[in-house]
């Protein structure tokens, strides 16, 4: 399960867009985890990645914590710099974290999943219970979004 | 700030640039999309700017990797670890670092990878900065991250198979092949041998830095003899040859005159990488 911990600390910094609540959503998972114990059968990955969506979707409702795109992740207030004109490739790590955090979570997290986990649609469809058309067309919004934020 | 909002031709056109972006669009479409992007500059910019921000969504992702992992979590592994009635079996056990993708990995029992990381802890001291055994070395080595100021980096970038070097912690660092894997990044397997075990790693270089992709760990018991102490240092890893094996693309390794030639090239390939 240690091997795996990175990638469901990424899923969760993609739900929750901040690194300290990632930590948080990071550990219980990984307390529910172990109560549960882990499956035979099934692959741990997508088993751990629903089990941390399952658990942010409960905090979600029960903190009755409003999703607004403001919520960045890492750097608080910042601006994304737009004045000059600057290659997306170009942009400070900030400068793409702020725009990130300007993006819903559910377009994030199909990002995380497929860009940096390197999941299949039909994979990340698996884990997100969602369709796979939802699949595609989240991850072209978030990436139509994120050119829109970062070009120039 | 923002672009003026998108018409619906630019919508449909990223719907598939998306898609196309991960291979996901059925053949034909990709074909025709192909076409469509040879003879339309626009298009193709666009493509570019789509694959640039998916970059920098890669990276900024990735960042936490090199925090070390919290305090309360490590907690709950110790916790989970002392509870468990561990496997006592370690020699050439491979570890399977975070890979991409949900099937590309292999279950290991907490006290198996907790264990086995403290065993070869002087090793980690030769990957991370700080002293071996603390827990940020851990959570360097299982994020795969091989920070550039280590040794274990200077080796892979600049070492050749034909001469081992003694690290400082005394370990000898030995490079076996040298490869292309079918992603199209180089990848160098490295063999550490010192008192306390041997290990050897699978390290492939993307976007210039190094990352761990497997690693196989073989442990000598204290009250070992000197015939095995020799024999563990010159362990095979029938399972790390098989992790090569399926990551190895067409071409064969490299002979020592042509990775003399790459490293003194920076590692590029002559016809240029995309990513």
């Amino acid at each position: 399960m240690v091997l795996v911990l990175p990638n469901i600390r990424r899923f969760a910094l993609s739900l929750t867009g901040s690194m300290a609540d990632a930590d948080d959503l990071l550990q219980s998972t990984v307390e529910r985890l172990l109560v549960r114990g882990l499956p035979d059968d099934a692959p741990l990955l997508p088993y751990s990645l629903k089990i941390c969506r399952n658990l942010w979707i409960d905090e979600i409702r029960s903190r009755k914590v409003r999703q607004d795109a403001g919520s960045g992740p890492a750097v608080a207030g910042d601006q994304v710099v737009c004045g000059e004109q600057q290659a997306i490739g170009e942009r400070s790590l900030e400068e793409v974290q702020a725009a990130l955090g300007e993006i819903p979570p559910e377009q994030r997290a199909v990002l995380e999943l497929v860009a940096v986990e390197g999941f299949s649609y039909r994979d990340a469809a698996e884990v997100l219970e969602i369709p796979i058309g939802t699949v595609m067309s989240r991850l072209a919004r978030a990436r139509t979004a994120l050119i829109g934020l970062l070009g120039n | 700030m923002s672009r003026p909002p998108d018409d619906t031709h630019q919508t449909a056109d990223d719907a598939v640039l998306s898609a196309y972006l991960d291979a996901e669009l059925p053949q034909a479409d990709a074909d025709r999309l192909t076409a469509r992007l040879a003879a339309d500059p626009a298009l193709s910019r666009r493509l570019e700017e789509m694959q640039s921000a998916n970059r920098a969504a890669r990276r900024a992702f990735e960042v936490v990797d090199d925090r070390p992992l919290p305090q309360g979590v490590l907690d709950l592994l110790e916790d989970a670890n002392a509870r468990q009635t561990g496997d006592k079996e370690q020699t050439g056990r491979v570890v399977q670092f975070p890979p991409r993708g949900p099937r590309r990995y292999l279950q290991v029992p907490v006290a198996l990878a907790a264990s086995v990381a403290l065993a070869a802890g002087f090793l980690l001291g030769d990957l991370v900065r700080r002293a071996p055994g603390t827990d940020a070395d851990i959570t360097a080595l299982y994020a795969g991250a091989i920070p550039e100021d280590s040794e274990i980096h200077r080796v892979l970038e600049s070492g050749v198979s034909t001469e081992p070097e003694e690290l400082a912690s005394g370990a000898e660092a030995r490079l076996l092949l040298t490869f292309e894997n079918e992603q199209g990044d180089w990848c160098r397997q490295l063999q550490l041998a010192a008192e306390s075990g041997s290990m050897q790693a699978l390290a492939c270089r993307r976007d210039g830095t190094w990352r761990m992709e497997a690693a196989a760990f073989g442990t000598v018991p204290d009250s070992a003899s000197e015939a095995e102490y020799q024999a563990a240092s010159r362990a095979s890893f029938p399972a790390l040859d098989a992790a090569i094996e399926a990551q190895i693309g067409a071409r064969p390794p490299l002979s020592p005159e042509e990775e003399s030639r790459l490293i003194s090239n920076d590692w590029k390939k002559s016809g240029g990488s995309m990513e």
